[in-house]
């Protein structure tokens, strides 16, 4: 019998499932809407991480974007992707956060340069993250939302409330400043 | 022509190294108790939005229980027996028995008590300083028949004289100017305290936007809060509020900024359960205009004295029925 249930859950179409619990979250069922958002919440806490300047801040921000996105759904008209939607209100809400820091001067602090006796998969991507760090925060976004979790430009453009022209011009500055990071030693002018 | 195709072809290669390295970037690490902590968060919400449901529902019984009763009315005033006339009373729904002490006449009074119905008789302070009791339906004004009239909520368009009796509920000892005065309310310690009334001639929100501020101020400690509110840009706000946000792409954006005035132990939706936050006097919410959406959310202890450079309109937030 319990194998039955499981195959009847695994043979549920992806799709209809995902409406199923769309419909239910709206109506405000709290398990549904917490299903509903559980694929999507590795990139939201990646991308509330990497905005933030003081990482323990994460947990708070998002607490936040689900209160939000709890609170919004019923008015979620399904013009945008839901990925889309969720990184907009993460988005924003660590963009208010960071408002209400007094002073964020040390980015990224706690993931600095590495030590030279690192692998060097290591050290680049630590050299990575400092970059992103170093980013200003809308194309820190726009190189998560588009490089790492393969969003096109229009998506990228209803989540931050940008022009479509923009994300190319920002994305094409972070881009640069990105593989500066990843580059070689020799490439960066190191001896 | 070649270089710029090999040109493309690298650049394509390095984007997609660009793209996994961004991928193998550690994730953070977040607390054990993430999962019950996001869940905690929804939860406030799903109660705020269940105490709105019911609030409808209740008007609505209210409604009918009118419409019954003057079709009974009508129908008596036909024949030969009179019907008894009854009295509809905004009388708690929870139907738990009232903490209130009672007067010779069994007439409730005292301050107001979060989560429950009001006395029948509810303490302020007179305009000479007197301490008495105005009856709660006098302050209250009119029943409001669905949520539109809840503009009743607001302070009025005129300073209003209620009368101040003895807990009694006879003997008049003064009046009380609502729009003007004080009231008291029963702090979450147990202690009462006195609060003083705006006296701005005010403007009717959306009922969305009440209904925001109204569980602001709820989920954030004191559901007889006030709110100062008014629609601008969302470049005004954020000098309003000091929140001026980096990534504001459309400063003359419409948006709704509210700045509300109560005891606010509470901030459930950032906090970890369990912990508590200063109290703060005051919080600010700013919401699109069009997606309704919140923008911004703050507290503080102090005032915030930006505001006063924007023409804000009063309401008061107190639940009209207590679930």
């Amino acid at each position: 019998m319990a194998d039955a249930a499981v195959q009847a859950v695994v043979m549920a179409p992806a799709s209809e499932s995902a409406d199923a619990l769309l419909h239910a979250a709206r109506r405000g069922d709290p398990g549904a809407f917490m299903k509903l958002l559980a694929p999507e919440r590795p990139r939201l806490e990646s991308l509330a991480y990497r905005l933030l300047d003081d990482h323990a801040d994460v947990a708070d921000v998002l607490q936040e974007v689900y209160f939000s996105a709890y609170r919004a759904l019923p008015k979620y008209r399904g013009d945008a992707r839901l990925a889309t939607w969720l990184y907009r209100i993460t988005y924003n809400a660590c963009l208010r956060h960071q408002a209400r820091q007094p002073d964020t001067a040390d980015a990224g602090a706690d993931e600095g340069r590495p030590s030279p006796d690192h692998a060097s998969s290591v050290a680049e991507r630590l050299d990575l993250a400092a970059a992103l760090a170093e980013l200003p925060v809308e194309q820190r976004a726009l190189v998560l939302m588009i490089e790492r979790d393969g969003f096109d430009y229009r998506d990228a453009a209803t989540a931050l409330s940008i022009p479509l022209g923009t994300v190319s011009s920002r994305l094409a500055a972070a881009r640069a400043k990105l593989r500066g990071a990843l580059a070689p030693d020799q490439e960066r002018g190191a001896v | 022509m070649k270089k710029g195709h090999d040109g493309l072809v690298d650049e394509q290669r390095r984007d997609l190294e660009l793209g996994a390295a961004l991928a193998a970037l550690p994730h953070p690490e977040l607390p054990d108790d993430m999962d019950a902590r996001l869940r905690a968060a929804v939860e406030v919400e799903r109660r705020r939005r269940r105490r709105r449901r019911l609030t409808v529902l209740a008007l609505a019984a209210a409604v009918a229980a009118l419409i019954t009763v003057g079709g009974v009315a009508l129908a008596g005033s036909s024949g030969s027996h009179r019907p008894t006339p009854v009295m509809i009373l905004a009388s708690p729904l929870t139907g738990s028995p009232t903490p209130y002490p009672t007067n010779s006449a069994g007439q409730t009074y005292g301050g107001g008590q979060e989560g429950i119905a009001d006395p029948g008789l509810q303490k302020v302070l007179a305009t000479r300083g007197a301490s008495g009791y105005c009856w709660s339906s006098d302050l209250d004004g009119p029943w409001p028949m669905n949520l539109q009239e809840t503009g009743w909520l607001t302070a009025t368009d005129s300073r209003r004289e209620v009368a101040v009796y003895k807990a009694d509920g006879a003997t008049q000892v003064g009046i009380f100017i609502v729009g003007g005065g004080s009231y008291s309310y029963t702090k979450p310690d147990g202690t009462t305290g006195m609060k003083a009334l705006p006296n701005r001639i005010a403007k009717q929100p959306p009922v969305w936007l009440f209904d925001q501020m109204k569980g602001l101020a709820t989920n954030a400690g004191d559901a007889n809060a006030w709110a100062w509110w008014t629609l601008t840009t969302a470049e005004q706000a954020a000098a309003a509020t000091g929140n001026s946000s980096p990534g504001m792409t459309d400063p003359g954006r419409p948006v709704y900024v509210a700045f509300i005035l109560g005891d606010f132990t509470k901030w459930l939706w950032s906090l970890p359960e369990g912990t508590w936050a200063p109290e703060y006097s005051w919080i600010y919410e700013v919401v699109d205009a069009d997606s309704h959406e919140v923008d911004g959310t703050g507290a503080s202890a102090k005032p915030f004295k930006a505001a006063e450079k924007l023409e804000l309109n009063i309401v008061y937030l107190r639940e009209r029925i207590r679930m």
